[in-house]
């Protein structure tokens, strides 16, 4: 077991969970719990946004994935800063202005919420665990690989822990965990790129000649189509299309737009998390080229086949080397951060998924919008408790089983059942109930059935040949959308959407 | 913080009568503000997705040209990728500034005129 980093750990267990024990005694209302009150300001939600997709996928993952693939592993990071332009552009002031709590408050807005709240719920609710899972995974085999212990073990401390935040403290802490995660994780980052081209004598230039005139890798590694995953244009292109499509409909994403207090900060955190996210992502090529020069692929591929295990490994060589004080404490330090950042994610999906089943479907739909603010604020702590418990269970019971899958699904779903259905509701007059029911239910088994008869999970035997569907379901989830709003009528919706025009695009009547 | 309650709260802060939404809607300064939005919106989101998938097609079916060297070993690929960076935060400064400058002037004049209205 690695101790300085189990105490490093420790030490920001202990800030997160102060921080939930003050956020704990300000949780009173609903608005409290779900939306942080409205007190956050935009670059503080700007860095809670970025803290939500600065995942051990994006931290770890990519820097892994270009050591290994070369600099292919770069879609990942270009696609997640530039969804941001969308959402700046397309949802967050909308959302802001016309909602309350949920992604549901906008798509059931004009439309018969009896219908589209829950099957909006439904979603939201998929979409969230489908995330959350394989994050509790990842967290089971991360906490085997960097602190040593059993799989199971760090799975259910992570889960314990997301029980405890969300549970205690809501958005509040959940948001200020993030802040302090982002604050930290960019900080470290800096760092380390700083650590790696010093090596190069701050050269970009030299680090590619390292890695062309290295004889493990060679100049394959600075130029794209390495990567199976994406060697066709069409699997190129329709990965761009999901990930593009699919953050800007995450619910745990435009939950977070309701937290800020005015239209003007939602725009503001939209750009601050464009801003964040773009000085981090700059650097991935350094950690992933940099690993594989400095530490050596065969190294990485040793301990662990994943590649998740580059970017700690460069931080500990640049930093003095093994058996070196400052070489241990930096990696211990990044390790540390890493299990942060997967905590903090689940926290964040965590309110996503208990949100979606205590706000839009137990006091919505069950209760009839009727039950007091202590009640709802039961009724949400009891469902982030049983949806903790879930996602422990859940992950335990596949940890042994590859589910990355599953968080494809989760961005394929979003992409194709909420994003047509949201873009509609905002900007589209003709939208009827009928053709939004359509849309996110026919968009969320095409998604499914595109994933699940796809080569993620069937292998050389796979139907759909696509390994993201994006480039197909999205167009095929507007067009359902489409199709059956335009043979259907809907005479309230379409009165209700001069409502819904004015308010999203103006602010007038905004929650406060 | 927000006050305690037992009220459905889904659209509790109407603070203008829900039968002069429509009226909103039809006038002109809501019109000029869908205009002016629309106006820049969608051409930044037209000039966006031309340069995001470019990126994707020039890997895919342009690799000569992706793998060009420009100088040393950097090539087109790694200058076009990391060019995407400040071009789309560019983008999205143009938008917010633009949206600060030019509209939410009208949309303070909208929100007065029919919140005034309210009042009377």
């Amino acid at each position: 077991m690695n101790k300085l980093a189990v105490t490093l750990f420790l030490v920001l267990i202990a800030i997160t969970l102060y921080i939930t024990y003050w956020a704990a005694k300000r949780v009173k209302t609903t608005t409290d719990f779900y939306a942080a009150g409205r007190q956050i300001k935009g670059w503080q939600n700007g860095l809670a946004i970025i803290g939500e997709f600065l995942t051990a996928a994006a931290f770890l993952g990519i820097g892994g994935l270009i050591a290994f693939w070369g600099v292919d592993g770069q879609i990942y990071s270009i696609t997640w800063f530039a969804s941001y332009l969308v959402v700046l552009l397309l949802v967050a002031e909308p959302i802001r202005n016309s909602g309350k709590y949920t992604f549901a408050d906008i798509v059931s807005y004009r439309l018969d919420e009896r219908v589209i709240r829950p099957l909006a719920a439904i979603n939201a609710f998929l979409i969230s665990l489908m995330y959350l899972v394989p994050q509790m995974v990842a967290a089971g085999a991360l906490s085997k690989l960097l602190f040593g212990v059993p799989a199971s073990t760090g799975l259910i401390v992570v889960g314990v822990l997301m029980i405890v935040y969300i549970t205690f403290g809501g958005m509040l802490a959940a948001t200020w965990i993030q802040v302090l995660k982002a604050m930290i994780l960019l900080s470290g980052a800096y760092i380390l790129a700083f650590l790696v081209m010093r090596q190069f004598h701050f050269s970009v230039n030299a680090l590619f000649a390292a890695v062309a005139n290295s004889k493990d890798l060679g100049i394959a590694w600075l130029e794209p189509g390495r990567w199976p995953l994406v060697k066709t244009p069409i699997e190129r292109l329709s990965l761009g299309f999901t990930l593009l499509f699919g953050t800007a409909a995450l619910p745990h994403v435009l939950m977070r737009f309701y937290t800020v207090p005015t239209k003007r900060d939602a725009q503001g955190s939209a750009l601050w998390s464009l801003t964040f996210m773009m000085l981090f992502h700059v650097l991935t090529f350094i950690f992933g080229l940099g690993a594989a020069v400095l530490v050596g692929n065969k190294v990485i591929k040793a301990l662990d086949a994943g590649g998740n295990i580059a970017v700690p490994l460069l931080a500990r060589t640049v930093a003095g080397g093994q058996g070196t004080l400052s070489g241990e404490l930096f990696m211990a330090f990044l390790v540390a951060v890493a299990f942060i950042t997967i905590i903090a994610a689940t926290s964040g999906l965590c309110i996503a998924a208990s949100s979606a089943f205590s706000y839009d479907f137990w006091f919505r739909v069950v209760k009839h919008g009727q039950q007091d603010h202590a009640g709802q604020v039961l009724t949400a702590r009891l469902a982030a408790l049983a949806i903790g418990v879930l996602a422990i269970l859940g992950g335990l019971a596949v940890q042994h089983i590859n589910v990355a899958y599953l968080a494809g699904m989760a961005f394929a779903i979003a992409a194709t059942a909420n994003m047509p259905t949201l873009i509609f509701s905002l900007y589209w007059r003709g939208l009827t109930t009928k053709g939004a029911f359509l849309g996110m239910l026919g968009g969320a088994v095409v998604a499914v059935l595109c994933v699940v008869t796809g080569p993620p999970i069937m292998g050389k035997n796979a139907i759909f040949p696509l390994n993201n569907p994006g480039i197909v379901s999205v167009p095929i989830g507007f067009l359902l959308t489409f199709l059956g709003s335009v043979l259907t009528r809907d005479k309230v919706s379409a009165v209700k959407f001069q409502e819904l025009a004015v308010r999203s695009r103006s602010g007038l009547g905004a929650e406060s | 913080m927000s006050t305690p309650g037992t009220k459905p709260t889904f659209q509790p802060d109407l603070r203008v009568d829900p039968d002069r939404w429509a009226e909103a809607y039809d006038s002109e300064v809501f019109k000029r503000i869908s205009r002016k939005r629309f106006g820049f919106v969608v051409p930044v989101l037209v000039l966006f997705s031309v340069v995001f998938f470019l990126l994707w097609i020039m890997q895919s079916m342009f690799p000569a040209v992706s793998r060009y060297q420009v100088y040393g070993y950097v090539n087109v690929n790694f200058v076009y990728t990391m060019a995407i960076f400040p071009f789309v935060w560019i983008l999205g400064f143009l938008f917010v500034r633009y949206i600060r400058k030019v509209v939410y002037p009208l949309e303070r004049e909208l929100n007065g005129r029919f919140e005034r209205g309210q009042r009377q």
